[in-house]
C-alpha cells in the first residue's frame, strides 16, 4: 500500500500557500512555539538580569543554615539568597545563604557529612576540582578556625581561573558546612575582619525552627 | 490527499453507508500515516533547531560532570527510563480508538524530554526564580515561587510541542481524545526526563560523599512523587487547546477549553505548592497531594467521556459498510462504544467461555476498524483477515447463532 502522507509530504506545495518553497500554512503553529520560546528564554531572563537584589541585612538578623545551625551576616549586607531565622517561612526555612558586600561574595552550603572538617574540605577540593571548574586548587597549608561558640573548622585559600578567595570547613553534628568568599584581592583583604566576623557567629541555635533543612 | 486507489466494488455496503465511511475517514484522519520528515514544513524546522538547542544544554550541563558521577547518572538513568516504559505501555493501552501513529507520539516524547525540559522550562524557571525573591523575599519564594512558576512555563513547553505535532501532522491532531493521548506522551517524556534531572543534580548531594546512593534515592522519591503528575497536567491542557481551537473533527468549544487547560494549570499548582498549601505541615501536604491525585484523575476521567463520542460517531462511520453487510451487528458495536450496552452485552453471555470471547470480540471489531481506516476504506487482505478474525470469535462469543457466523464468512456486499 502507498503510503498517504508521504505523498502528501514530498508533494511540491501549491502556489497559493507557498512562500520560500515553505508550506504558509504551517506558520502559526511554527510562530507561537518561536514566540513562546523568545518569551522564556529571552525576554524573561533579561527582567530577572533587570531587576536588583535589594534586600539588605537589619541590624539584630540571622540566618539559618539548618534546623539548628545559624550564623550572623555583616549588618548592611545584601541576601541574595536565605532564610531568616525566625520568620515565617513553612515550606523550607533554612539552607544554603548567599549574602553579597563590599565587592565580596560570602556563600554558606550546608548538607550532611559525617567526616572531620580536614575531611570535608579534601572532598570539596575533590568535587569542584573534577566537576565544576578543573582550575580549582586549594593553597597553602590549611589553618585551624574557631567560632565565638568554640566549633573547630579548617579553612584554606583557594585559586581557579574563575577568582580566588577563601575556603573553609565546619561539621556540627552531622551537617557539614562549606563556607567560600570571593572578590578582587584588594576587596578580600578590606573585609577580611567581616569574613571573619561572620565565620565566627556559626553556632547551633539548639532549638528547631519550623520545616525541614534544604 | 491521497493516491491510493479505492476500489468500492469489493468493499461491501451502499453508497450511502459508503458516504458516511469516506466522511469520516476524510474528517477524522483516521488511518493516516505520519511522516516527520516535512522539509517544506515550518514547524518541522522549528522542531529540528529546538532539540538541537534542548540537546547542546543537555551536554553543557552534564557535560563537566559526567566523569565523575557517569555511574550515578547510568542508574538514575535506567530507573528513571524503565518508570517511563511503565507508564509507555499503559498509554499505549488506553489510546483505543485512533491509535497515535509510533512516529507521532515518539516525536511528542523527545520533545518532552529535550527541549521542553532543557531548551524552555530550564532556563525561565532558573529565571522566574530569580525574579521572585527579589521582589517577594525568600520565605514567600519557598513557598509559592514553584507553583507560581511551572504551571505557565512547563506547560507552555509542554504546549508547544503540541502545537508542533498539530503543524506537522493536522490531519492526525484534531480531536480532544488525540489532545488527551499526545498531551500524556509529551508529558511522560518531561516527567521520565525531569525525574532523571534531579536524580542526577542529586548525586552533589552531602559535598558528593555517596553519588550512587543519593541518585538512587532520589529516583525513587520523584518516580514515588512524579508519577501522576506531568502526563495528567498536559494531558488537559493539550485537550483543552483542541476545544479551544476547534478542528474540522472537534467544533470549538471556548469555555470547555478554557476550563480544561485552567485545570491542568491548577493541578499543576496545587501539586508544585502542596508545601505551602500544607502550610509546613507533613500531613497537610500529604493530603493537599492526595487530594491533588483524586480531583486529577476525577477531572481526566471527564475528559476522556467527553472526547468519546466524536470517536464513537467515527467510529459508527466508518463501520457503516460493514454493519449493512452484516460483518458487524448493531448489538455488537454498540457493545464497542456504550458502557451500558457492553455490561449487558456481557451479561447476557450464556457462559463464561462466551464472556470472555465477547470481550476478544469487540478488541476484534476495533482491530477491524483500525485496519478499515489504514485500507481507506479498500478490500484488502488485511481487511479480509481483520473481517474472518471478527466471525471466527463470534462462534465462540456466540455458540448458538452459526448462521450469524456463515453470514459474516461469507463475502459482503
Amino acid at each position: 500500500m502507498s503510503s498517504i502522507s508521504t505523498s502528501t509530504a514530498r508533494r511540491r506545495v501549491s502556489a497559493e500557500h507557498r512562500w520560500l518553497g515553505l508550506d504558509k500554512r504551517s506558520f502559526p503553529y511554527a510562530i507561537f512555539v518561536i514566540v513562546v520560546f523568545l518569551i522564556a528564554t529571552v525576554a524573561i531572563p533579561r527582567i530577572n538580569n533587570a531587576i536588583e537584589w535589594d534586600d539588605p541585612v537589619q541590624a539584630g538578623e540571622q540566618l539559618a543554615l539548618s534546623d539548628t545551625i545559624a550564623f550572623t551576616p555583616v549588618t548592611g549586607w545584601n541576601v541574595e539568597s536565605g532564610f531568616r531565622v525566625g520568620e515565617g517561612g513553612s515550606a523550607v526555612a533554612s539552607g544554603e545563604a548567599t549574602i553579597a558586600g563590599d565587592g565580596v561574595t560570602f556563600d554558606i552550603v550546608p548538607d550532611t557529612f559525617s567526616g572531620t572538617p580536614a575531611e570535608l574540605l579534601a572532598q570539596i577540593e575533590k568535587v569542584t576540582s573534577r566537576t565544576g571548574d578543573p582550575t580549582f586548587r586549594v593553597e597553602g597549608e590549611p589553618i585551624t578556625i574557631t567560632t565565638s561558640a568554640g566549633d573547630v573548622g579548617v579553612a584554606q585559600t583557594y585559586s581557579s581561573v574563575r577568582g580566588d578567595g577563601l575556603v573553609a570547613a565546619f561539621v556540627l553534628d552531622g551537617t557539614g558546612l562549606k563556607i567560600t568568599a570571593f572578590g578582587p584581592p584588594t576587596q578580600m583583604r578590606a573585609a577580611a575582619e567581616n569574613i571573619n566576623a561572620m565565620i565566627a557567629s556559626i553556632r547551633t541555635t539548639g532549638a528547631e525552627t519550623d520545616g525541614g533543612a534544604g | 490527499m491521497s493516491n491510493h486507489q479505492v476500489d468500492t466494488q469489493a468493499a461491501p455496503g451502499s453508497s450511502d453507508a459508503l458516504r458516511r465511511q469516506s466522511d469520516a475517514l476524510e474528517v477524522s484522519g483516521w488511518g493516516e500515516r505520519f511522516v516527520f520528515i516535512q522539509p517544506h514544513n515550518l514547524c518541522f524546522w522549528v522542531y529540528l533547531v529546538l532539540t538541537a538547542i534542548g540537546a547542546f544544554q543537555i551536554w553543557s550541563f552534564f557535560g563537566p560532570r559526567i566523569g565523575f558521577y557517569g555511574e550515578a547518572f547510568a542508574i538514575a538513568a535506567v530507573l528513571c527510563g524503565l518508570c517511563g516504559v511503565a507508564w509507555w505501555l499503559w498509554f499505549r493501552h488506553i489510546d483505543r480508538w485512533e491509535r497515535q501513529p509510533r512516529g507521532l507520539v515518539l516525536a511528542g516524547l523527545v520533545w518532552g524530554a529535550i527541549p521542553a525540559t532543557f531548551a524552555f522550562a530550564m532556563t525561565v524557571n532558573t529565571a522566574m526564580l530569580g525574579i521572585y525573591p527579589k521582589l517577594f523575599g525568600q520565605d514567600w519564594t519557598a513557598n509559592w515561587a514553584a507553583g507560581l512558576t511551572a504551571p505557565f512555563t512547563e506547560e507552555a513547553a509542554k504546549l508547544c510541542g503540541f502545537i508542533l505535532l498539530m503543524g506537522l501532522a493536522p490531519r492526525l491532531v484534531r480531536t480532544a481524545n488525540d489532545g488527551l493521548v499526545l498531551g500524556a506522551f509529551i508529558g511522560l517524556g518531561f516527567a521520565a526526563f525531569e525525574d532523571f534531572l534531579y536524580a542526577a543534580n542529586s548525586t552533589a548531594a552531602a559535598f558528593g560523599t555517596d553519588p550512587i546512593g543519593n541518585a538512587v534515592h532520589m529516583s525513587f522519591t520523584r518516580i514515588a512523587f512524579s508519577f501522576v503528575s506531568h502526563p495528567l497536567f498536559s494531558a488537559l491542557v493539550c485537550s483543552g487547546v483542541i476545544y479551544l481551537l476547534g478542528t474540522v473533527a472537534q467544533p470549538r468549544r471556548i469555555g470547555r477549553g478554557i476550563a480544561f487547560i485552567l485545570a491542568g494549570m491548577f493541578l499543576h499548582f496545587t501539586w508544585d505548592d502542596a508545601g505551602g498549601l500544607g502550610g509546613g505541615n507533613g500531613l497537610a501536604t500529604t493530603g493537599v497531594m492526595l487530594a491533588s491525585i483524586v480531583l486529577g484523575f476525577t477531572i481526566l476521567t471527564i475528559a476522556f467521556r467527553r472526547a468519546a463520542p466524536r470517536e464513537h460517531q467515527f467510529v459508527r462511520d466508518i463501520l457503516a459498510p460493514e454493519i449493512q453487510a452484516g460483518t458487524v451487528s448493531s448489538d455488537e458495536l454498540e457493545a464497542l462504544l456504550d458502557r451500558k450496552a457492553r455490561k449487558a452485552f456481557k451479561k447476557s453471555a450464556p457462559n463464561h467461555r462466551a464472556r470472555v470471547a465477547r470481550n476478544h470480540l469487540r478488541r476484534a471489531i476495533l482491530d477491524l476498524t483500525h485496519d478499515v481506516a489504514a485500507a481507506k476504506g479498500a478490500d484488502t487482505e488485511t481487511v479480509q483477515h481483520s473481517r474472518a478474525e471478527v466471525a471466527r470469535l463470534r462462534a465462540t462469543a456466540e455458540p448458538g447463532q452459526l448462521a450469524g457466523t456463515d453470514r459474516a464468512e461469507g463475502a459482503p456486499g
